[in-house]
């Protein structure tokens, strides 16, 4: 209650924020209280569960146990922020494999399958699934889960579909990929075909 | 829409919808099991600048009484007053202008208490006083002990059968206390309208939800409105009344919308699955056949008898339905305990008393040196076959069985050392004597809206419903929307559960496209002198070589402008009869069978799964990959309730010592052994298209094939659930040889 107030900038889902809360909310709160970005889900606030997994510099992070004072001017992409085109290949993979039943977990799972995509382009079901292991869902059994990451992994740039305009680069994830998580979540017209 | 709204994450779960003119709630609870409240003391809380107000039972009372709730008893307090009967049930309740300074509030409010002797287990509850002074208006006869309620299904003579039996089988089966794990927690929003009030909330049942808040608010039941929110999953954990009530009589008592949501630690003490004790004596000829059953199980029901009255009773009547069994003697009883309430669970107390019948029919195969697979197919009855006081069987359960038997290779050698194969048969009954009303507007575009009370809790019910409603009249999906569980908008529907929705709900709708039909066809003799047959599909009105669209005949009507809906109503009541348990033979049976592949490492007690494959009697499969997943989820959870959940009760303080969703272990990932699934389709359901409800089957039988593969490999017999390493080890140490 004696909560001193912090002033702190986030950029999250490409836009600039300026905030002012106290100094000991989690990103978590400010995401859904202050920004009302309730895409983002909780269970256990504990770090466990994975559903309010978001990115951080585009890398997966529990949301619930992080200040979101301690993220000044880093770079926040929730669920709400993902329209780049993996992100929709990865979300219209999740829809065709049927890998969401209640929808509850979904948003951590699309966004920790969106970090582990970044940073691994081509994982084996077994690196799938340790990626994804710190996110729980109580509906699905989790199968359809890794068949669609799998597949929204097989449908990446680098099959050199025709007009993706990859480098085919297996490697690293390429810069070109990661500017298009930047983009302000405002912009339509996001590279889906 | 449902699927792109989840990976979107513009699904609106409860605790996801705002209003900036709420006020927040939170409960103070008292942390022991039992105890008596001598003093609250809220005056620092109150001062809390933020704070609005601090209410303990006292202040709530409404007609000199305490509120209670609950959809069988109203034995509840919406706060405890006098005693706390459970871990964690509150005393008090902070509103507050924020959730943080709710928090504060609830940390600020001092509560003296006395801890009483809690009754904690099965001995307990039958050797203690009762933990409840009275028992309000239930049906049952209660003897003023810790017995919620027992019964009892004789026949034959069991005494006489196990004098001659050449195989008895006997064993005590234990099943812990669990939770349902639902990712999203409890929470509901109360807002006052009109002369009442109206809840949104993640429940399955919002008719249910709205005949006991009017009842624990003496309001009628039109001044309560309630709009069910998509649930974040439930698995019967949200069925019945658990935050609302307070909600609902804050809201109305401060004339604001009030929000009250639970953490997971929170949600832990809220629902819980009962734990059971199941004694089975079984006999059986030389041949296999079963001489007789007989069962004494005990459900620990925890404090309150929110929907325990049922799971109980049905536990006991379906206990052996799935053979032919002329010989039994099945008691069954429901004891109060000092623990959380407990409430519906996948599965309705089946899973408890099937890991006990199917593992006494696995060491009836063992010690007989018959195929466990050949055994069951002696028993099992046949499709069509009668059952006393039941509906007759409706399905091929003898082809689900070697089905699944055939997939995984039941008849093959396990190739390893310390393998070991299991298969097991799981039936549940469903709810009987329900109705489901739907209504159904086609709009001269082609264009239908289908108004339901059918939750949506992932169980993929609203897509399986206007699948159903677009192949009726001949649209497709995209053209079907699906209004749903706000008891302002639909017609009456009894519950979603018991895997009902798409017989009941899916028939009502066909009842209901019927009726479209119908007008259609009056209209086209009425004013387009169409003769018979007339047919319709969509649309439109066939008649010999005369077709003509809806639109048209609606000008015809020379109200085009005004009227350009059909509206068609069709309700669904599955048999009542008042003299059956429970008032009615089951509209359909849900069966499974289960099989296991797996490996035991001796040396850790650890369980590596190979393969499983899940057998399911769908009647017909309406929307193919859901079956598939909701099985693959159901077996996943049934893996985690017979291999690792359960709460844990600390000896000394009888404390829960891992209500947490980091300590409370369900299945990863990681964790995931492959599924094959497998569905009978013989269109022999009474659901459309020859359906059946699936959706709870899952989690039925995964644990007595786990065990029984566990002895396959080890030769250890377990009936203790779950399965863990350290049980499995110590059971393997203790062989004499270590086999």
């Amino acid at each position: 209650m004696d909560d001193a107030i912090a002033q702190y900038r986030l950029r999250v889902n490409g836009v600039t924020r300026d905030l002012s809360t106290d100094a000991s909310a989690t990103l978590l709160e400010v995401l859904r209280r202050d920004l009302e970005l309730t895409g983002t889900k909780y269970n256990c606030e504990q770090g466990e569960c994975g559903a309010c997994t978001v990115l951080v510099d585009r890398t997966a992070v529990n949301s619930c146990i992080v200040l979101a004072v301690s993220l000044d001017d880093r770079e926040i992409v929730t669920i709400e922020g993902l329209r780049n085109e993996l992100g929709v290949d990865l979300q219209d993979a999740f829809i065709e494999f049927d890998a969401a039943q209640c929808g509850y977990c979904t948003p951590g799972m699309v966004m920790a399958s969106r970090a582990l995509l970044e940073r691994n382009p081509k994982p084996s079901q077994a690196e799938i699934r340790s990626g994804l292991e710190g996110n729980y869902c109580r509906c699905t059994g989790y199968a359809f889960i890794v068949e669609a990451v799998a597949e929204a992994a097989s449908r990446q740039p680098q099959d050199n579909r025709p007009g993706t305009g990859d480098t085919g680069d297996h490697a690293a994830p390429s810069r070109q990929r990661g500017d298009k998580v930047e983009a302000p979540a405002d912009h339509e017209g996001d590279g889906r075909p | 829409m449902t699927s792109l709204n989840h990976v979107t994450g513009r699904t609106r779960y409860v605790a996801d919808l705002r209003n900036h003119r709420c006020l927040h709630a939170k409960f103070v609870r008292l942390a022991t099991p039992r105890a008596q409240i001598v003093e609250i003391d809220r005056s620092e809380a109150v001062e809390t600048p933020g704070v609005v107000a601090v209410f303990t039972a006292n202040d709530l009372v409404i007609d000199g009484q305490v509120p209670t709730f609950g959809p069988l008893v109203a034995d509840q307090p919406v706060l405890a007053h006098g005693e706390t009967k459970y871990e964690g049930e509150p005393v008090a309740i902070v509103v507050a202008t924020s959730e943080r300074v709710a928090h504060e509030g609830v940390r600020r409010v001092r509560v003296r208490s006395t801890p009483l002797d809690p009754v904690m287990t099965r001995d307990d509850a039958l050797t203690s006083p009762p933990i409840h002074s009275i028992r309000p208006e239930s049906k049952l006869e209660w003897a003023g002990t810790n017995i919620m309620g027992e019964w009892q299904f004789i026949g034959g003579d069991v005494s006489a059968a196990a004098a001659k039996a050449p195989v008895i089988i006997e064993n005590t089966y234990t099943v812990p206390f669990a939770h349902h794990f639902a990712m999203e927690l409890y929470g509901a929003i109360a807002f006052p309208e009109g002369d009442g009030v109206a809840v949104v909330t993640a429940t399955q049942h919002p008719f249910i939800m709205q005949r006991i808040i009017a009842a624990t608010l003496g309001l009628p039941q039109e001044a309560v409105r309630i709009q069910a929110t998509e649930l974040g999953g439930s698995f019967g954990s949200k069925g019945y009344p658990k935050v609302e009530p307070a909600a609902a009589l804050l809201a109305l008592r401060l004339g604001v919308p009030v929000r009250i949501m639970l953490t997971a630690e929170e949600s832990f003490l809220t629902g819980q699955r009962e734990a059971a004790q199941v004694y089975m004596r079984s006999g059986f000829d030389a041949t296999g056949q079963i001489l007789f059953h007989e069962v004494q199980a005990d459900f620990l029901v925890g404090a309150y008898t929110d929907i325990s009255e049922r799971v109980v009773c049905k536990a006991g009547l379906h206990a052996l339905t799935p053979y032919r069994t002329n010989t039994f003697n099945v008691f069954v009883r429901g004891l109060f305990t000092n623990t959380p309430p407990t409430t519906a669970f996948r599965g309705f107390g089946a899973p408890h008393v099937i890991f006990a019948l199917e593992s006494q029919m696995n060491q009836a195969a063992d010690q007989l040196h018959l195929d466990p697979v050949d055994l069951r197919l002696r028993n099992l009855r046949d499709k069509g076959e009668s059952v006393p006081g039941e509906s007759s069987v409706d399905g091929d359960w003898k082809a689900l069985l070697t089905s699944v038997a055939d997939v995984i290779g039941m008849d093959t050698a396990n190739a390893g050392r310390d393998e070991g194969r299991g298969i097991a048969l799981g039936l549940k009954s469903c709810i009987p004597a329900t109705t489901s009303t739907a209504r159904v507007l086609l709009s001269n575009e082609g264009k239908v809206t289908a108004f339901v009370g059918t939750t949506e809790m992932g169980q993929g019910i609203h897509a399986t419903l206007a699948k159903i409603v677009a192949d009726s009249l001949g649209v497709t999906t995209a053209d079907v929307t699906v209004v749903a569980a706000d008891t302002a908008d639909v017609p009456f529907d009894a519950l979603t559960a018991s895997s009902r929705s798409t017989v009941h709900m899916g028939n009502a709708l066909l009842a209901a496209c019927d009726h479209i039909r119908e007008q259609m066809k009056s209209f086209a003799w009425s004013e387009q002198g169409m003769r018979h047959p007339i047919e319709v599909s969509g649309t439109t009105v066939k008649c010999g070589h005369e077709t003509i669209a809806l639109s048209t005949l609606m000008e015809s009507r020379g109200d085009a402008a005004e009227r350009h809906v059909l509206a068609g109503e069709g309700t669904f009541c599955a048999a009542e009869d008042p003299e059956h348990p429970m008032n009615g033979p089951t509209p359909f049976y849900e069966v499974v069978v289960t099989a296991v592949r797996l490996r035991v490492d001796r040396e850790t007690g650890m369980i590596s799964i190979q393969k499983i494959v899940h057998g399911t009697d769908a009647g017909q499969v309406l929307n193919p990959r859901r079956a598939t997943g909701l099985d693959d989820g159901g077996v996943v959870m049934g893996l985690g309730l017979a291999m690792s959940e359960q709460l844990l009760l600390d000896e000394g303080t009888q404390k829960f010592m891992n209500g947490s969703s980091l300590d409370y272990r369900i299945p990863t990932v990681a964790e995931i052994p492959p599924i094959t699934s497998v569905f009978i389709e013989n269109r022999d359901g009474p659901g459309p298209h020859g359906s059946k409800g699936i959706a709870e089957g899952g989690i039925l039988a995964v644990a007595p094939a786990l065990s029984a593969a566990v002895t396959d490999a080890t030769g250890v017999v377990i009936t203790r659930l779950p399965l863990t390493p350290e049980t499995i080890w110590s059971a393997l140490a203790n062989l004499p040889d270590g086999k």
